[in-house]
């Protein structure tokens, strides 16, 4: 019975170990995502990045290909929400009259669609 | 019984404990994490931020923020990833769904940041001293990139290597030595400079081509990568063919 007993107590120790380490030092993570898993944080400076473009070039076709990566929602309401985050967090304003050049530029657009 | 025993049933105990904690964590109930980082994300979508990154680095010249934004990649080695991936794009070995109308540029926006991350990276590890003026302006020195002067396909059926044979020359004809050399194929990286076998020249340097590899050839800071440098097919007299050398002149104009 003490053999019995001295190997459950061992057991469970080990499963209690495991399970921490599983669950809390080395969870499983997922890779290989998406952009619209990505957090918002990364989401704002993306949109960002298609408002740098399209500041350049006025070509919004590269915006609104990246919007929908980002999004299921329309384009310009992504990039409404970057505007938000981004006065949220403190962007630069530089930046954020960026992003609404932008959204203003793709609520007019046909392709502001889903 | 002996006290080894009782060691190896604890030990055991505490095995099967743990193997049963580790298989209930990571496979019947694991505390699942995603990486909503860039860093998280495919291949494939890594390609489209790192074109991004490099398209917004060509108009706004920002190499602060492009670094930045690169390093959220985690890419082992941003300089070597965004050449390779210019090279896919070359090669038409990758696309982009956001750079859907002129993906080729984007291959130029690509190599065109890596050297301006290579050159910023170099600058800030060397130490410049200012020359000593009196009271007149400074020359500043202007970075004039190599350009191809000539190709010739070398053919010695004796040779024991397909070798790249490149010879840089600064606008007068002199041997340019010193001068680093970026190759880069798929799957790999390799860095020359001129002037390491001086029997051929201060401006020389080679690197061995496996026959069918395409490779892609880069003179930081500001050249162009050239593509299409490959193990030319020579003819024996007897017909058959045996991979040959390139002879490649470059010169800064």
């Amino acid at each position: 019975m003490n053999r019995l007993k001295r190997f459950l107590i061992a057991l469970t120790i080990g499963l209690v170990v495991g399970l921490l380490y599983g669950w809390l030092i080395s969870p499983v993570v997922i890779v290989d995502t998406t952009p619209e898993m990505m957090s918002e944080d990364y989401r704002t400076d993306m949109v960002l990045m298609t408002a740098e473009i399209f500041s350049n070039s006025g070509d919004l076709n590269i915006p609104l290909h990246t919007l929908k990566l980002l999004s299921t929602q329309t384009p310009s309401v992504t990039v409404a929400q970057a505007i938000e985050y981004a006065r949220a967090v403190g962007y630069a304003e530089t930046d954020i009259t960026l992003l609404q050049v932008l959204g203003a530029a793709l609520s007019s657009s046909p392709g502001d669609s889903p | 019984m002996t006290r080894s025993l009782v060691w190896m049933e604890i030990l055991l105990g505490l095995l099967l404990g743990i193997s049963l904690g580790l298989g209930i964590a990571w496979w019947i109930a694991p505390n699942t994490q995603i990486d909503r980082s860039p860093s998280g994300l495919s291949a494939l979508y890594k390609d489209e931020v790192r074109l991004l990154i490099a398209s917004v680095y060509r108009m706004t010249g920002d190499v602060g923020r492009a670094r930045v934004r690169l390093e959220l990649l985690k890419d082992p080695d941003p300089i070597a990833s965004l050449l390779e991936q210019a090279l896919r794009l070359r090669l038409g070995e990758a696309g982009s769904v956001i750079f859907i109308v002129s993906p080729g540029s984007g291959a130029e926006d690509l190599a065109h940041l890596a050297d301006s991350i290579k050159a910023v990276i170099h600058s800030s590890e060397s130490t410049v001293t200012p020359p000593l003026t009196t009271g007149s302006i400074a020359p500043t020195a202007t970075i004039v990139p190599f350009q191809l002067l000539a190709k010739e396909v070398v053919c010695d059926e004796a040779a024991l290597e397909t070798l790249a044979r490149i010879q840089l020359q600064e606008p007068g004809g002199a041997p340019a030595s010193g001068v680093e050399i970026m190759v880069t194929w798929k799957g790999g990286q390799q860095q020359l400079a001129t002037g390491l076998k001086p029997v051929y020249g201060y401006g020389y340097a080679d690197f061995i081509m496996i026959p069918g590899t395409r490779y892609m050839l880069q003179i930081p800071p500001r050249s162009f990568p050239i593509t299409e440098v490959t193990s030319p097919v020579c003819e024996a007299e007897d017909g058959s063919e045996y991979p040959g050398s390139l002879l490649l002149t470059f010169q800064q104009p």
